[in-house]
């Protein structure tokens, strides 16, 4: 049983995804929930606006919700090597602060649903260099 | 002659570009109407329309004319002295300050510019390349004197500027008003140089 439990853990944390994969699997779920958005309600984009000035608090919990996934991500990228030994919660915070044009629904509709899944590719690449 | 008469007519639109620009910094772009401007220019609105086909023409020229200046500014930095790194932040700083003094003390001119990038206008666009363009010059300049490794440009200053956003775009910088924006745009810049090098 205890093997068979080892052999499971070690069969899913081989198949886990690489740090770029997970951030790259993030912002496509996130595009895609902000496309949904766009296409269900006109008046997003207003809502959106008014909440970044009046700085809502529904805003800094979109954002502290991607923060906390990139730590688990940064954290992962590290223990697997794929990262160099850094301060996880800055790096993460410069990785979400980075990638805001890839998570801001204004951002995402600005630029285009069709080009944000490529420029989201770009950065990540990007910034697995300066993580490296 | 032929020139006379143009520079005149540059002289008169640029004239009511001002006026106009006064006035939507004062009250706002949408409470200005094209009969306001004509009445401070003591001229007729007809004659106003003979410079520009709207009322939408001229707000945009006027959101034009405030990103050619920024644009100037950040020339001036790109062709300035001191490292690549350090032309890159500071055109990153020169972004910041000028969107957090507009936002904090010209709100209506703000507007302005929230209008601008719900719609995507032209002028918008084409600021957007410009600022690009500008950077991929800062790196390929860095690149050549060995600052930073071999990148393909302008593909690399694109999603470097893009990684830039959250401090560069009017509408998110916003969101950093209340807090130090210009210590975190310059750790962001130094955060992702790292990428560069």
């Amino acid at each position: 049983m205890n093997r068979t439990e080892s052999s499971m853990d070690a069969g899913s944390a081989s198949s886990k995804p690489s740090a770029a994969a997970a951030i790259e699997a993030l912002l496509v779920k996130i595009i895609r929930i902000n496309r949904a958005m766009f296409s269900r309600d006109p008046r997003f984009f207003d809502i959106v606006v008014a909440a970044g000035e009046n700085h809502w608090d529904v805003l800094d919990k979109f954002n502290a919700s991607i923060n906390a996934h990139l730590v688990e991500i940064v954290q992962d990228g590290m223990e697997s090597g794929e990262y160099r030994k850094q301060d996880t919660a800055s790096a993460a915070a410069f990785l979400a602060a980075s990638l805001r044009a890839s998570t801001h629904p204004l951002l995402i509709r600005q630029f285009g649903f069709r080009n944000a899944l490529r420029r989201a590719r770009d950065q990540v690449r990007l910034l697995q260099r300066a993580l490296a | 002659m032929r020139t006379t008469t143009a520079s005149r007519r540059d002289a008169t639109r640029s004239c009511i570009l001002e006026k106009a620009d006064q006035l939507f910094r004062q009250f706002g772009f949408s409470k200005t109407t094209v009969t306001d401007i004509a009445g401070e220019l003591a001229m007729s609105p007809a004659n106003i329309y003979k410079f520009f086909p709207s009322k939408d023409a001229i707000v945009e020229a006027s959101a034009a004319n405030d990103m050619a200046k920024l644009k100037a500014q950040l020339l001036d930095i790109a062709e300035g002295p001191g490292s690549a790194a350090e032309r890159i932040e500071a055109l990153v700083v020169a972004m910041v300050r000028r969107y957090l003094d507009t936002f904090q003390n010209e709100k209506q001119f703000f507007k302005l510019i929230v209008a601008s990038v719900e719609h995507d206008w032209p002028s918008l666009r084409q600021f957007r390349k410009d600022l690009h363009a500008i950077a991929a010059d800062i790196i390929r300049s860095g690149i050549d004197n060995g600052e930073f490794a071999q990148a393909e440009l302008p593909a690399t200053a694109v999603t470097f500027m893009d990684c830039l956003l959250s401090v560069t775009h009017p509408l998110l910088l916003r969101e950093l008003a209340a807090t130090d924006a210009e210590a975190k745009a310059r750790a962001q810049v130094a955060f992702l140089l790292r990428a560069l090098r």
